[in-house]
């Protein structure tokens, strides 16, 4: 596919989005033989706190940060990125949602097609051939549709491992597959009804019918895929990953879930399941059932550099950390289809788009990369410019190229950073 | 100087028209004199540049500058006080002058804003409009329950702007719509009446083994719950309707041998039986307590509870209050402290403990139903009303159209409704299913545009006004958030809406209906921003009675009733401000140390000044959701006045200043945190608006308890100055200060009220509308009725 009528798409045509890409003619055309497949997202929605992750010195050798110790033994397979962040973005709470799209919410809103994130736009990319074009896990907020919409997520283990896993009866597909097709006709009707009413309107109105037209157009496509799936069986799975057994007991609630969510990753990847997963921490007031925890997380983020205030927040951001690892170990020693090791074929981002989570800043974000065949295990240092680091979706071209997507820019980004990575 | 330059200029030009001449003289040096130096070529504070403009109003732009200018003089808060003020006649004329070309301008610009956007239904109108359209319960149904949030626009989530259509929301729709059409088209005869029930004879002796192990079957032990078997294994009630729960029991021997320290029980207490239900195939969201009941002590009494169960739903009965903790527990821990021959640690046999403690019998338990107080259901009879010949295409087509013009809030053409017609028709002649192809029918014309969305044409022949059916929607959606009633539909065909009287009529009826209550709970948790209420929950452990009390839904009532009160009598907004009343039941009361209140439902009380509250200012809702839970955020509490009852929200933190990180470390107070704000004049010219409203709120803490000081040793110091020299002293300072500004608030609660009612962002054009209500205010005592009414009789209203 022409690079240039996708880099045309990417940036919108001004106003609101007319015409879906041909994803028919991606399919079938390997663009360039890509060794890596999949990417996943790690995210907490408050950052971590600054002194904690980022290390002093750059280069190979620094010493290893507080929140960073429990990935010791991985030093080699990843990086640290230091004043990555998005131009133009603001601080306050808003910044942790648009972590993967780079942009300032109230600049789009004439264009919402501009908020479509990174993992949305890979699932375009390379996850049509997998019956889930992505994975949304965890907390939510950070998923943009290509319509500019934050698309919800799967936060419960047992869930998810039915939908990745479990398959309907063949009572329950049989009437799938009716509604499928029946559905298909409903849209066909009221797709020209509404052209008939926007003809009737004011300019306005007629894009907001546009809105409304496009999504059938999505919905449509949408269901044939699904018909296509349903009769497709699921890869088979033990269900020991949500249940536990003699030696491992699973705990299905948050906190204690992310070792079963991060275990359900691994096996969606390693079954082909999907190629793109993004996984939230989510934000919020809780309290964290860890011993030493006496205020909410909120609360504890708001540390005005209070020693005993940092030390409880140090303990829920160690806690993201050591699961991260215990992710990486899973990633190393699952193989996939071709006999690689799963981190191998895989980009792995793990990163916020809250900086300082203390001052509500978007400056300065916490960003590890992993995996992916990329040239890791040093700390990257870029030069700030007033107000703005270096784009962070410099960053994310690299992933997109790296993954096989004929692209050189993605929202916000000036260039790449394969002088250091690739 | 300058006025001698400005005669020579007079001189030398050709004759220019009397008011370019005034404006020269006029507007430009008053704006060089007062405001040029901080918003001019060198500085531009708060953003703003005044040395480039024009004086041509025709020009939206400015002409929303000089709105701002205007409005900034008007209030006295520009020039700031401590630079060189303009005299007053000066002033005046200035004012004047702006008044006026202000007023020309808007009259010009109305053609081309202040339209609204067509606007869909926000989530919570979808499924007031499938209750409304469909007569039903929507108790333990909710088709949108993964419909995605809307956005929100000036704090409103029924903007049209903001409410966006994804193809993730377009799937929900089909989905939604399946799910109504399955619950609605129920044809045939009323069902069957299923009956399940359990008993055991009353007159057999508890003592001995048969009689035991009969009580024991249906003994409710401790927190176990009690059921039906036969109704549990058939997965629940067979189909949706109201039934009739019975039981009897009685309760033996609350107060036993057993201290109640021991058995971690309260034997004051009448023992409470409850009914839960549940559905297995929702799971444990679907899980409700329905009613409870008190026992009387050594008498068996008859219950009868009538409730509405949805198919598949499921009861049980539970002993509410009965001994906490595990039977194991008592037989383990307990047992051995009052029978010797308890063996401790091992196991007792029940029957030690059976016969001796506290004990919740039931002697039946029964579910009859379904009963429905009319049959065929209304909502279905409505659209599928009997026949008398077998149901056929004609059929079909008569009654999909009945349910179209209804659904579209308007009469449909025959064109409009052809494609879903045809559409139901050839289901129905290609697979026979009279029912299956009503429903297809019924679900595209639930997912039509013209249900979705508040369709205004605008081709009306008078230019943008609305026609009788759209003046009808959008009134129903304001007052009631969902479709026109019958009566309302009437009034729009006949044509009665068209009248002023007709218009007053409706509104009236409509407020004092029921369904008025979705305009108190939308209209004015979204105003006060109670929304995000609960989203910052307060330390468990320390804030016991907070949840043992439920104080976040008291509190949420108690504003809940405040504006329902001040709606339905008519009361002057101004009460908004400050008054001498509020709505307390005890828990609430206990929370705010107001003493004897020890009324558990809310009633109205009389505030007497030492309680120091009165008005919304003083409701723990407001002063939570403006904390964080664990402590109060003077700014957030400031920013909140400003935006909501004074109508001058602050600018946000301009992007390219970083915010500072705050260093807590060694400051005592938070006024002392706050002291940045002063030193850096970036952050001064918002702060010194802000500050000054939510310091003096400090004496309130992060619930909305008062408190006199911060601790025993630091006092609070809740005085400020306002930017245009007023000094205030805590929250009656405040108010005092809003109620010298009653305009000021009426005008912001107008607006408010103008963003929710139209479905739009405010435009330039609404200025000249919006000051008429407000000037009209005070002749009808600032009645809240009577706003509602002249908002709906404003031309806005009636226009696209």
């Amino acid at each position: 596919m022409r690079m240039t009528n996708r880099r045309n798409f990417l940036r919108g045509l001004g106003g609101v989005c007319l015409a879906l890409p041909a994803f028919e003619s991606l399919q079938g055309a390997e663009s360039k033989a890509s060794k890596t497949k999949r990417f996943v997202c790690v995210a907490p929605n408050y950052g971590m706190h600054p002194s904690g992750f980022f290390p002093e010195k750059t280069g190979a050798d620094y010493v290893m940060p507080k929140l960073l110790k429990p990935l010791e033994k991985h030093r080699a397979d990843f990086s640290v990125f230091n004043n990555l962040d998005h131009p133009g973005v603001g601080g306050g709470h808003g910044c942790s949602n648009t972590f993967l799209n780079g942009m300032e919410l109230k600049d789009t809103k004439d264009q919402p097609q501009r908020l479509h994130s990174l993992d949305q736009f890979l699932g375009e990319q390379i996850g049509q051939r997998t019956r889930f074009s992505s994975l949304r896990l965890g907390a939510g907020g950070i998923s943009w549709s290509r319509a500019g919409i934050i698309l919800p997520t799967d936060s419960s283990p047992t869930k998810v491992f039915a939908k990745l896993f479990l398959e309907d009866n063949p009572k329950v597909k049989a009437s799938q597959r009716n509604f499928l097709n029946e559905n298909g006709s409903i849209l066909d009707v009221v797709q020209a009804d509404a052209k008939r009413l926007g003809a009737r309107m004011a300019k306005i109105d007629q894009a907001k019918l546009d809105e409304y037209l496009t999504a059938v157009r999505e919905v449509e496509r949408k269901l044939e895929r699904q018909a296509k799936w349903i009769n497709v069986p699921k890869p088979k799975a033990s269900n020991e990953v949500i249940r536990g057994n003699d030696e491992m007991v699973v705990d299905l609630n948050y906190p204690y879930n992310t070792p079963a969510m991060y275990d359900l990753m691994v096996l969606a990847l390693q079954t082909q399941s999907t190629n793109v997963i993004t996984f939230g921490h989510p934000g919020g007031n809780r309290l964290f059932p860890f011993d030493g925890i006496e205020l909410g997380y909120h609360s504890l983020t708001h540390h005005g550099k209070r020693p005993d205030l940092l030390r409880q927040l140090t303990i829920i951001e160690l806690y993201y950390t050591r699961q991260f690892a215990r992710f990486l170990d899973r990633m190393k020693e699952t193989k996939d289809a071709d006999g690689r090791s799963l981190l191998d074929s895989t980009v792995v981002l793990f990163g916020s788009g809250m900086g300082n989570a203390s001052s509500h800043s978007s400056r300065n974000l916490p960003i590890l990369l992993a995996g992916g065949g990329f040239k890791t295990g040093e700390h990257h240092q870029f030069e700030r410019n007033g107000r703005d680091g270096r784009p962070l979706c410099d960053l994310f071209v690299s992933v997109l190229q790296n993954l096989g997507v004929e692209t050189d820019q993605f929202s916000t980004s000036k260039g790449n950073l394969n002088h250091l990575i690739a | 100087m300058r006025n001698y330059a400005a005669i020579v200029l007079l001189i030398s030009l050709p004759p220019i028209p009397a008011k370019a001449v005034e404006k020269a003289n006029l507007i430009r040096p008053f704006l060089e004199n007062y405001c040029v130096q901080c918003h001019g070529p060198d500085k531009q504070k708060g953003d703003r540049r005044f040395d480039q403009l024009t004086g041509n109003f025709a020009k939206l732009e400015e002409a929303e500058t000089f709105q701002e200018i205007l409005d900034q003089l008007n209030l006295g808060e520009m020039p700031p006080e401590e630079k060189p003020q303009p005299k007053v006649g000066e002033l005046k004329r200035v004012v004047g002058h702006l008044t006026q070309s202000l007023a020309r301008a808007h009259e010009l610009a109305k053609e081309n804003s202040g339209k609204v956007v067509l606007r869909r239904l926000n989530r919570e109108e979808y499924r007031n409009t499938i209750r409304d359209l469909f007569d039903l319960k929507m108790v333990d149904f909710d088709p949108t329950i993964t419909f995605p949030p809307d956005d929100a626009v000036e704090g409103f989530d029924n903007v049209g702007e903001g409410l966006v259509t994804s193809d993730y929301l377009l799937s929900n729709y089909l989905e939604a719509a399946r799910k109504v059409t399955d619950k609605i088209v129920r044809p045939g005869p009323r069902p069957e009446i299923i009956r399940y029930n359990k008993a055991v004879e009353k007159t057999k002796s508890s003592l001995d083994k048969e009689g035991r192990q009969a009580a024991g079957r249906m003994f409710i032990k401790f927190r176990q719950p009690l059921g039906l078997t036969r109704l549990d294994k058939r997965r629940g009630v067979p189909t949706a309707g109201e039934y009739v729960i019975r039981f009897s029991a009685r309760a033996i021997r609350r107060k036993s041998r057993y201290k109640d320290e021991d058995l971690r029980y309260n034997s004051d207490e009448p023992m409470l039986l409850s009914i839960s239900i549940d559905s297995r195939a929702l799971g444990a969201t679907a899980h409700r307590i329905i009613g409870e009941y008190a026992i009387p002590d050594d008498k068996v009494v008859t219950f009868e509870h009538r409730v509405w169960l949805e198919k598949g739903f499921t009861f049980h009965v539970h002993w509410a209050n009965g001994p906490n903790g595990s039977f194991k527990r008592i037989l383990r821990k307990v047992l051995p402290k009052y029978n010797k021959d308890a063996l401790f640690p091992a196991r007792n046999p029940p029957e030690m403990y059976i016969g001796s403690g506290p004990e919740l019998h039931v002697y039946t338990l029964g579910i009859e139903g379904p009963f429905y107080e009319e049959w065929p259901l209304p909502g279905f009879n409505r659209f599928f009303p009997p026949s008398t010949v077998v149901p056929n295409a004609q059929y079909l087509r008569s009654c999909l159209t009945r349910l179209a013009n209804a659904a579209f809030r308007r009469p449909v053409t025959a064109e409009e409704i052809k494609p879903y017609l045809n559409l139901a028709e050839r289901y129905f002649e290609e697979n026979k299913d009279f029912w299956a192809a009503s429903r297809y029918g019924m679900r595209a014309i639930l997912t039509s545009p013209r249900f979705l969305y508040l369709t205004e044409y605008a081709s009306h022949p008078a230019g943008r006004k609305l026609d009788s059916y759209e003046l009808a929607s959008r009134l129903s959606y304001f007052l009631w958030s969902s479709m026109p009633d019958k009566e309302l539909r009437a009034a729009a065909a006949s044509g009665r809406l068209e009248t002023p009287s007709g218009l007053r009529a409706q509104v009236e009826r409509m407020l004092k209906n029921p369904l008025a209550s979705a305009f108190s709970k939308n209209f004015a948790e979204q105003w006060l921003r109670l929304r995000k209420l609960g989203e910052m929950p307060p330390d468990p452990e320390k804030n016991r009675a907070y949840y043992a009390d439920n104080i976040e839904n008291a509190m949420r009532e108690e504003t809940r009733l405040y504006f329902q009160h001040i709606l339905s009598q008519n009361r002057s907004v101004l009460e908004f401000i400050d008054s001498d009343y509020t709505f307390l039941n005890a828990s609430l009361a206990r929370h705010y140390n107001i003493s004897n209140i020890d009324h558990q439902e809310f009633q109205r009380v009389n505030l007497q000044p030492e309680h120091q509250r009165g008005g919304l200012l003083g409701q723990g809702s407001i002063l939570t959701a403006t904390s964080n839970g664990v402590e109060t955020q003077p700014v957030l509490r400031g920013v909140w006045i400003l935006e909501n009852l004074l109508g001058t929200p602050p600018n946000p933190p301009p992007p390219d200043v970083e915010p500072i990180e705050p260093d807590t470390r060694g400051v005592t107070t938070i006024r002392q945190q706050m002291e940045r704000h002063r030193s850096n004049a970036a952050c001064f010219e918002c702060h010194r608006k802000i500050d000054p409203l939510g310091l003096s709120m400090e004496h309130y803490d992060f619930l909305g308890r008062w408190r006199d000081r911060y601790t025993k040793r630091l006092p609070i110091d809740a005085t400020g100055k306002m930017p245009d020299g007023t000094a205030v002293n805590g929250s009656a300072g405040i108010r005092s200060y809003l109620k010298q500004k009653p305009d000021q608030f009426t005008r912001c609660l107008t607006e408010k009220l103008f963003i929710y009612a139209l479905g739009r962002r405010l435009s330039f054009t609404d200025r000249d509308d919006i000051d008429r209500i407000v000037a009209a205010m005070p002749k009808h005592r600032y009645g809240l009725r009577e706003l509602i009414q002249r908002i709906v009789a404003s031309e806005p209203f009636h226009s696209k």
